[in-house]
């Protein structure tokens, strides 16, 4: 039994080198979309995490861990959001794999001080896991994930090089024209479902007043529900933003008792139909905002 | 290309761990069902659930040594329990108090969850457990202790047995029944609490009852029967995994699915002879 799984296991290994293409993995559709940016026709991406789905849990499928047997890199969000793919990474035992935490050089916000316990609440020790929603950060994915394609495929350096130059300068004007986009939003309060909108608010000049969640990744609470009412109002709080994929039980009520109105942001590319890559996501999320403040004068 | 898949090392590991439960808990599911307690499993496994989510309350890892013990602390107290909750004239059934530990530490773990923001991931878990991502060392500490506990019912099989199947001879041949009952409840959630952490409470629930309930169906011979559960756990964890990875979908689940059908098979084949 043994021999014929070793000389199975062998067979195995030789059997993938035969493509030419870099086989990637990434946890999220965000991390996908930089990484096809770079990759270009060089690469072969799949994506774990359903778009439209929570990243924060995700349940593991045999498809993942063939994709990830077969990989040559694994793109991980990092700060602990995915921690969902170590099992994989290590169930796959695929030695060859690169794995790149693509959060490597982001400088984190909301590191918490002193020890995380989970009574906090899905508190992650590295900080606020969700950077990419900041392209700036954007740009530091894209970094990390040419430095791994460089080191897997040397043969493409040049184009990898080209790719990321031209995402990196694409993005600056981007960039720039999103701040000039988002400026009506400045110091705008917006009350958000979960703690997800950190980096998006600072660069937006957002104010994130409070949560519907009473903890980050708690179901809401009716005696949370009522201090938030109350806190909606005493700020005017005109938006409650929330991602598609929460239950808008709670939203919905906290807006029928004040002012605001629910506004659904979707953190990641193709989570909405609307939303095709990580250009389109910010494009989206500035135009909802800029909307939704106005249909509520 | 399924025979390519069927080789890649994450689907062997997953393999040979659903192999290993099988063979214990097949055997074990004889007594449970012999004992009439089919959901002392349940039962046990909410009691491993129940301690394993204390542990994380108190700050120790998921998958710790100490969470591990404590899991195993509060199995061994339900175990303790449900020995103990046999009324002398059978007034109340086991059953009965096998119920309502379960929807007791179900309770528990959700309240202690409440407050956690990982608690639907950890209640997941504990359901659905990751038959997929099984390490090899996991593998191993399952195979040594499964082994030895094994071991332990093949040398002292007669009284288990016979406890098992007629307590009142057993009584009679002046065998102290609560302290026997505890040594099997006992073990059993040594194996409950080990298995729940590798394959989640569904799947070992399944292996647990359906494998041997088919063999029951089919013979009444004790050396075949054992022989039948076997043949149906394996057969049954060999076509869910298959199952799973030909339509993509959740490996436990899809084990328990093909228990059941084999099981509808047993059931039709009695009908049509």
């Amino acid at each position: 039994m043994k021999r014929i799984v070793l000389l199975i296991l062998t067979m195995l290994i030789i059997v993938p080198s035969s493509q030419s293409k870099i086989k990637i993995v990434a946890s999220t559709s965000d991390i996908a979309s930089i990484a096809e940016q770079i990759g270009g026709d060089q690469i072969e991406l799949f994506y774990i995490c359903p778009a439209s789905a929570n990243p924060h849990s995700v349940e593991i499928l045999p498809s993942y861990m063939i994709r990830v047997t077969k990989a040559d890199i694994y793109l991980k969000v990092g700060m602990m959001l995915d921690f969902w793919a170590d099992p994989i990474i290590d169930g796959s035992r695929n030695r060859n794999l690169k794995v790149v935490d693509c959060s490597r050089g982001v400088e984190p916000l909301e590191v918490p001080i002193g020890k995380v316990d989970a009574s906090m609440g899905d508190i992650h020790a590295a900080g606020n896991p969700h950077y990419w929603l900041d392209p700036v950060n954007g740009v530091i994915i894209a970094q990390n994930i040419h430095d791994a394609l460089i080191e897997i495929d040397p043969k493409h350096r040049d184009k990898y090089d080209f790719n990321l130059k031209l995402f990196q300068d694409e993005m600056s004007d981007l960039i720039y024209g999103w701040k000039q986009m988002a400026s009506p939003l400045n110091g705008l309060k917006i009350v958000t479902y979960h703690n997800s909108w950190v980096y998006f608010s600072d660069i937006f000049k957002l104010n994130v007043v409070g949560f519907v969640e009473p903890k980050p990744g708690i179901e809401p609470t009716p005696s949370h529900t009522n201090e938030l009412v109350k806190l909606i109002k005493a700020h005017s709080v005109l938006v409650i933003g929330m991602e598609p994929y929460f239950s808008n039980r709670a939203p919905n009520a906290i807006a029928a008792a004040t002012d605001a109105v629910v506004v659904k942001l979707p953190p990641s590319v193709k989570s909405i139909p609307e939303v095709d890559d990580y250009f389109d996501l910010f494009d989206y999320l500035i135009n909802t905002l800029i909307r939704a403040t106005e249909g509520s004068k | 290309m399924i025979l390519e898949l069927l080789t890649a090392p994450f689907v062997i590991m997953a393999l040979l761990t659903a192999f290993v439960l099988a063979g214990i808990h097949t055997y074990l599911g004889f007594h449970v069902v012999s004992r009439g307690v089919i959901f002392v499993d349940l039962s046990l496994a909410q009691a491993a659930a129940f301690g394993s989510v204390v542990a994380i309350s108190i700050g120790f890892k998921e998958h710790s040594a100490a969470g591990y013990f404590i899991s195993l602390g509060f199995t061994f107290i339900a175990a303790w329990l449900i020995a103990s909750a046999r009324t002398k004239d059978n007034r109340v059934p086991q059953e009965a108090f096998i119920g309502i530990f379960y929807a007791l530490f179900t309770a528990g773990v959700l309240l202690l969850l409440s407050h956690q923001a990982t608690g639907a991931e950890v209640l997941n878990h504990l359901l659905a457990g990751s038959l997929l991502t099984v390490q090899p060392n996991e593998l191993i500490k399952i195979s040594v202790l499964y082994t030895i506990i094994g071991l332990i019912h093949w040398l002292l099989r007669e009284r288990f047995l016979l406890i098992s199947v007629d307590r009142s001879l057993a009584k009679a041949q002046g065998m102290k029944l609560g302290y026997w009952d505890f040594l099997f409840y006992a073990m059993f959630g040594m194996v409950v609490t080990s298995s729940v952490a590798v394959a989640g409470v569904m799947l070992v629930f399944a292996l647990l009852v359906i494998p041997p309930v088919s063999a029951l169906l089919l013979t009444s011979q004790p050396s075949l029967r054992i022989v039948y559960g076997w043949l149906f756990g394996f057969i049954g964890s060999l076509g869910g995994i298959i199952m799973a990875i030909l339509f993509d979908l959740p490996v436990g689940a899809s084990i328990i699915t093909f228990l059941g059908v084999l099981l509808l098979s047993v059931v039709l084949f009695r009908k049509l002879k």
